[in-house]
């Protein structure tokens, strides 16, 4: 039995140029089960409360209309990705599947692209960050020089041929859906053609391509707190 | 004949006075252009391993860094009224101040450098942004423009030096028209893209829009106009006539940028209150907030009105005392209100999310950004200092060693 297939089930198994995710609001319970799955795979700076994947906990809307809602965030890999554009080292790269990734090397951290990023998805992997994690991980570290990190939907750590996200794979309530957008029978291309999966703030014009259902709690769910 | 000694004599002892006195200052601005040099370094060293202030990733480096560059910048423009519109004053008086002016420009471009450099992580791998130069980064830009525009400077201060002894560069025409020309284009090509740096952020509603690069030149002809005054001021200060001189000119220069300033200003706030639920908090909390103090206090009375108020006074009584007590006080209002444009919207951080969420971060600067700073402010004098002694700056003054120095 090779390594990957316990992740066949995911069917990520063939290379695409657009991947995407899509977040089934209703289904997480915010068990925080990818945020640890998530800081395990890609050593991000917990002892600093930083985090490449996160769970924001809502309470909308005004008794008796009011609701909880968990909101899974992380990078929205945009199509026109403004920290691309503003990196000027070129240490932001869009590499293959459309995934927005960082060379740690050619990042000087100037920070621009934290400033720029419009979902505060990014942030600094600094010098004691790096200190840090060799105490928790010992030489299996994965973060060598200063950089600014970021998700990649675990594009360097996944296991071979089976391009899904460790937050993907850990999901105890099958909230995040991850899949190949050519595809247009994969899960993710289906929720985003028939518009189930929305886009937030699509009025910045940056084409994410993680998207949310608001699945059962559409009609229920009121965004401006109460009034429809 | 004994009277005659007598007043050799004192000539002498008084060159030599005057000698023990330069080397004195020369001595003094190298130990504290070292010293600046030092606590910067040691300042990035303290930052590196200090706890980091992720929610504000620009902080005072940022704005010492914008503060520095608009100065030197804004300096550029002021001398174009000379190099480019031919104004000598009256009697010529601006002939004696213009190399001190651009020696302003350049030695105050090297406090912004200092605070850019070492306020980037890895300030030794700067050079990865010419290597792998990304055209559509602003930030990528600013490096080619500053470069352009420190080498432009260079080029018209040496320029301005050489022609007092070698007669071939007057015999070119239209040469120092056109080394003018081609610094105001790299002083405007540096403003635009640095209001850009910040404009072109969606991310960021609040610097987000057209207007940024606009507002910044206004600003930097003000900052620019009063930081060279002062070090003119305090080269110059014996000469009444060059004094009563531009005590009129900054005052003139106050009294055209202020106004226009305020426009902008206004107009931004005007915008602001007519753009995205994003925009206004911010704009709320300046005029009405927290920093309502700072912002009516020190940058409007403080860094603006009283300004005026001098600068006409100035301008009518060709007072000295009127014209720099409105320098310092555009400069301590002009450091404010960059302060407040670069810190304030990363500490509320407006945006929305499912619902509008505003962010409540008070910033203050770790100890290693506050060490970094004070390296740049003790760098700004001490480097004009060095260099008005070393250079020939002086109305007609012939360089008498390598070129270019005294």
């Amino acid at each position: 039995m090779s390594q990957s297939t316990p992740y066949q089930g995911f069917k990520n198994t063939e290379p695409c140029s657009r991947w995407g995710m899509v977040i089934k609001v209703d289904q997480c319970m915010g068990c925080d089960a990818c945020v640890a799955a998530c800081t395990l795979e890609n050593q991000t700076p917990f002892w600093n409360e930083l985090w490449r994947t996160h769970v924001e906990d809502y309470e909308l809307g005004d008794y008796p209309n009011s609701q909880r809602v968990f909101l899974p965030r992380l990078c929205m890999q945009c199509e026109n990705p403004p920290c691309y554009y503003v990196c000027p080292t070129g240490a932001t790269q869009i590499v293959d599947g459309g995934i927005v990734v960082v060379d740690e090397y050619k990042c000087i951290g100037c920070q621009y692209c934290v400033e720029a990023c419009p979902f505060g998805a990014r942030y600094m992997y600094t010098y004691e960050d790096i200190q840090k994690a060799k105490e928790y991980y010992g030489n299996n570290t994965i973060h060598v020089v200063p950089h600014v990190d970021k998700c990649t939907f675990c594009y360097d750590t996944a296991p071979d041929n089976t391009y899904t996200p460790a937050c993907v794979r850990t999901c105890v309530g099958g909230a995040r859906v991850f899949g190949c957008l050519d595809d247009p029978n994969s899960e993710v291309s289906i929720l985003f053609n028939t518009g189930q999966a929305v886009e937030i703030n699509p009025e910045l014009g940056v084409g994410s391509k993680v998207r949310y259902v608001f699945g059962r709690q559409q009609g229920r769910y009121v965004k401006n707190g109460g009034e429809e | 004949m004994e009277g005659n000694k007598v007043g050799m004599l004192k000539t002498e002892v008084k060159n030599r006075m005057n000698t023990e006195k330069k080397v004195a200052v020369a001595v003094i601005s190298i130990v504290l252009i070292l010293l600046a040099l030092g606590m910067g370094y040691y300042g990035y060293r303290l930052d590196l391993i200090e706890e980091q202030v992720f929610d504000v990733p620009w902080g005072l480096d940022v704005v010492g860094y914008t503060f520095f560059a608009l100065m030197a910048t804004g300096s550029s423009i002021v001398n174009s009224v000379y190099t480019i519109f031919g104004y000598k004053g009256p009697n010529g008086e601006y002939k004696k101040i213009i190399k001190y002016g651009v020696w302003f420009s350049l030695s105050t471009i090297f406090s912004a450098w200092l605070l850019v450099l070492l306020g980037i992580y890895k300030p030794f791998d700067f050079y990865y942004i010419l290597l792998f130069f990304r055209m559509s980064s602003r930030i990528a830009w600013m490096a080619a423009f500053y470069s352009f525009f420190g080498l432009m400077l260079v080029i018209e201060l040496f320029y301005m030096i050489l022609v007092e002894s070698w007669d071939l560069l007057k015999k070119i025409k239209y040469l120092e028209l056109a080394i003018a020309i081609l610094v105001l284009i790299a002083t405007i090509a540096v403003h635009s893209n640095l209001g850009e740096v910040f404009g072109s952020l969606i991310s960021m509603p609040a610097w987000y829009g057209p207007w940024l690069a606009l507002y910044f030149i206004m600003s930097a002809i003000m900052l620019g106009a009063a930081g060279q005054s002062l070090f003119i001021y305090v080269v110059k200060h014996k000469d009444n006539n060059l004094k009563a001189f531009m005590s009129r000119y900054y005052s003139e220069v106050y009294l055209i940028s202020i106004p226009v300033y305020l426009m902008y200003l206004t107009w931004i706030i005007v915008s602001a209150w007519y753009s995205r639920e994003t925009v206004w908090p911010v704009y709320q909390t300046l005029l009405f907030g927290s920093e309502a103090p700072i912002f009516w206090g020190i940058e409007i009375v403080i860094g603006l009105f009283i300004p005026v108020a001098l600068a006409v006074y100035g301008y009518m009584k060709k007072s000295s005392w009127a014209a720099i007590t409105a320098a310092v006080l555009l400069i301590i209002g002009g450091f404010m209100s960059k302060y407040s444009l670069i810190i304030l919207p990363q500490e509320l951080r407006p945006y929305v999310w499912l619902t509008l969420q505003i962010s409540h971060y008070s910033y203050f600067p770790p100890t290693g950004l506050i060490m970094m700073f004070i390296g740049a402010w003790i760098l700004w004098p001490s480097l004009y200092a060095l260099g008005a002694l070393i250079f020939p700056l002086e109305e007609g003054e012939k360089p008498k060693h390598l070129w270019i120095f005294k």
